[in-house]
């Protein structure tokens, strides 16, 4: 495997994204962006879903936030990917970096689990079990964040 | 419930705010704010994004040297190839504050007699 992740390292598009400076700065503000949007959006419906504003039409609040978090989610995934690249064999060796890789799994299975069940803007589900898909959505998706953001922290 | 939301709100904000007051390598927060010389030879060297890293054995004791990213290295003047193992190099920068972690952010460095300069305006 770290052979594997070794070769991915020291690939051309690895190199590129390694010794380029504005590639890489641009990399990094769109994974930021990505997660702002992704973490922001999901933020709004998992609070509807908790129990919060209950003015507001949960149904039709699923209709922007999913697809607006979704294609959040791909972005982050694809710029998060390229920086990974960069370092491939020492990222999939830092402990933080494996824990928010299972966390986002967890969260990522959670979601896709409970649309699968519930419907597309959760219209089958009520609000006692609402509450639960946003409270443990939100949990995870905010740890989300800390694991990636403990990466350059721990692993300095 | 309100109570729940806010629970989750408050233990995200704590981690987010534990992970503030790790140790960073970005900027230099956590060096002591004075200079150290230290010479050796680099026996790894990790260059590119986010951070160049050297290892350098000075005289037994293994230090981890952080460097400039490949924009500020070039613009030091530094060629590639020029940070290698086996090199011998003289590293003038700031020490981590924790006397345990031998780990220097350079600030300019010395192959042979050459200067290169990484942070032009620190001293």
């Amino acid at each position: 495997m770290t052979a594997f992740w070794t070769a991915i390292q020291t690939s051309d598009l690895a190199v590129w994204i390694n010794f380029s400076r504005w590639v890489y700065a641009a990399i990094a503000t769109g994974h930021v962006l990505s997660i702002a949007v992704l973490i922001g959006s999901i933020l709004i419906l998992d609070l509807r879903l908790i129990g919060f504003a209950r003015w507001l039409d949960p149904e039709n609040l699923a209709r922007l936030v999913v697809p607006v978090a979704s294609t959040a989610l791909g972005c982050a995934v694809v710029s998060g990917g390229l920086m990974f690249v960069g370092r491939a064999a020492e990222y999939a060796a830092f402990g933080a970096f494996q824990v928010k890789i299972a966390l986002i799994a967890c969260a990522v299975a959670l979601t896709l689990a409970v649309h699968r069940r519930y419907g597309a803007r959760l219209e089958r589900a009520d609000d006692h079990r609402r509450r639960w898909i946003g409270a443990a959505s939100i949990s995870l998706w905010l740890c989300v964040a800390v694991a990636g953001r403990l990466i350059a922290f721990v692993h300095g | 419930m309100r109570r729940s939301v806010w629970s989750i709100l408050v233990v995200g904000a704590l981690m987010a705010g534990s992970a503030g007051a790790a140790l960073a390598h970005h900027g230099w927060r956590w060096t002591t704010g004075g200079n150290i010389e230290l010479t050796g030879i680099i026996t790894a060297a990790q260059l590119g994004n986010p951070h160049g890293v050297l290892t350098v054995d000075a005289e037994g004791q293994v230090w981890r040297v952080e460097v400039g990213q490949p924009w500020r290295n070039a613009r030091a003047g530094l060629k590639d190839g020029d940070l290698k193992k086996g090199v011998e190099v003289r590293i003038i920068g700031e020490p981590s504050a924790d006397i345990k972690d031998k780990r220097v952010k350079a600030e300019r460095l010395f192959l042979g007699k050459k200067e290169y300069k990484l942070y032009p305006e620190r001293d």
